[in-house]
């Protein structure tokens, strides 16, 4: 079920015992895309403002 | 009529068609995956009542500041934290489940919220809390909801992980050290502040409209978090787009024509997704034919 849904317990066993926390894995890339996200966002949202103009 | 004049002009041609489609974005990249996780943690209905509890606070903040957009989202944002904090309260210190302790908060909450507007305003004042005017969205209610948008997805990017393995694995969150009493209560927040957001542009009524149909559509077209989120918001967009559309061409109230248009992709869905829905089930596909 936890394959099935992203999240490997298998895997996050071997990250604690390489001293990552399962709660912090992947949290650079997460922040790569809402940083993307945020930034398609303020753009759109330039566009309906008329900052852009 | 021109594809062009149809599907593309209105947004090129008003402003506030624009500022419409923007906020309708923002709605559905925030509220998106909190839906979702919503769903997962079998807190669909706590969405809605938390989204009814936001008014009284909206109220207070009406009275005492008119429609200022800042006050009344503040008190928005307190009266539904206040709603959650004391549900939760009442479920760990009593016997009652927290569902029947949000109901009754909920139904506290929505009833003073329209004594106090309907004592102190006018109706017009009531309908623009209830319904919400989508069309009506000014340069600083957008600001407001990019906002609210932008922070929820770096928060999400942070706690996502907590959130998930508690909704599927307790026992082990616990046995990592991971802070569950905190991250259901960050989550809470969460859900308020994008219920916040939602009621400026659908009001307290349908606020949590983009937030859960969406979300419960997407369940019978992705299976994984991540896939379910995108999807999830990739839906609420699409009926923000389509309602806005619908109702500049047949002049009806937006508000309830986008959450109608997501309520139609949740049905289509329940028919014809490609996970669990009616057609898997009862017109399974050969397999297995020699």
């Amino acid at each position: 079920m936890r394959r099935r849904i992203g999240i490997d317990r298998a895997s996050d066993e071997m990250r604690l015992g390489a001293g990552i926390s399962p709660l912090r894995s992947g949290v650079v890339t997460r922040l790569l895309w809402a940083g993307g996200l945020a930034a398609l966002l303020w753009t759109a949202a330039a566009w309906a403002l008329g900052w852009l103009r | 009529m021109d594809p062009y004049a149809a599907l593309i002009q209105p947004f090129v041609e008003f402003e506030f068609m624009r500022r419409a489609l923007v906020a309708c974005l923002a709605l559905s990249l925030g509220c998106g995956p909190v839906g979702v996780l919503l769903v997962l943690r079998r807190m669909s209905l706590v969405g809605d009542a938390l989204s009814h509890a936001v008014l009284p606070g909206a109220a207070i903040g009406f009275i005492i500041a008119g429609l200022s957009l800042v006050v009344m989202s503040f008190g928005g944002f307190i009266a539904g934290l206040a709603v959650a904090v004391l549900s939760g309260l009442v479920a760990r210190v009593t016997p009652q489940r927290e569902d029947a302790s949000f109901a009754a908060f909920y139904l506290i909450s929505l009833a003073l919220g329209v004594l106090i507007v309907s004592t102190r305003g006018s109706n017009v004042d009531l309908m623009h809390v209830l319904f919400g005017t989508i069309l009506a969205v000014d340069d600083a209610s957008l600001q407001l909801v990019v906002s609210i948008a932008t922070l929820t997805l770096v928060i999400l990017a942070v706690i996502g992980r907590g959130l998930i393995i508690e909704c599927f694995d307790p026992g082990f969150l616990r046995a990592v050290g991971g802070p569950g009493a905190a991250l259901h209560f960050a989550f809470l927040m969460l859900v308020v502040m994008n219920l916040v957001a939602g009621f400026h542009a659908l009001g307290t009524l349908m606020a949590v409209g983009l937030m859960m149909l969406p979300a419960a559509a997407a369940r019978f077209w992705a299976g994984q978090v991540a896939t379910l989120a995108a999807t999830s918001s990739a839906i609420a967009f699409a009926a923000g787009y389509a309602g806005l559309l619908l109702s500049y061409h047949a002049s009806l109230p937006s508000g309830p024509a986008i959450i109608l248009i997501a309520g139609g992709i949740y049905i289509v869905s329940v028919a014809a997704g490609p996970r669990g829905s009616l057609r898997t089930r009862f017109l399974p596909r050969r397999h297995l034919e020699a």
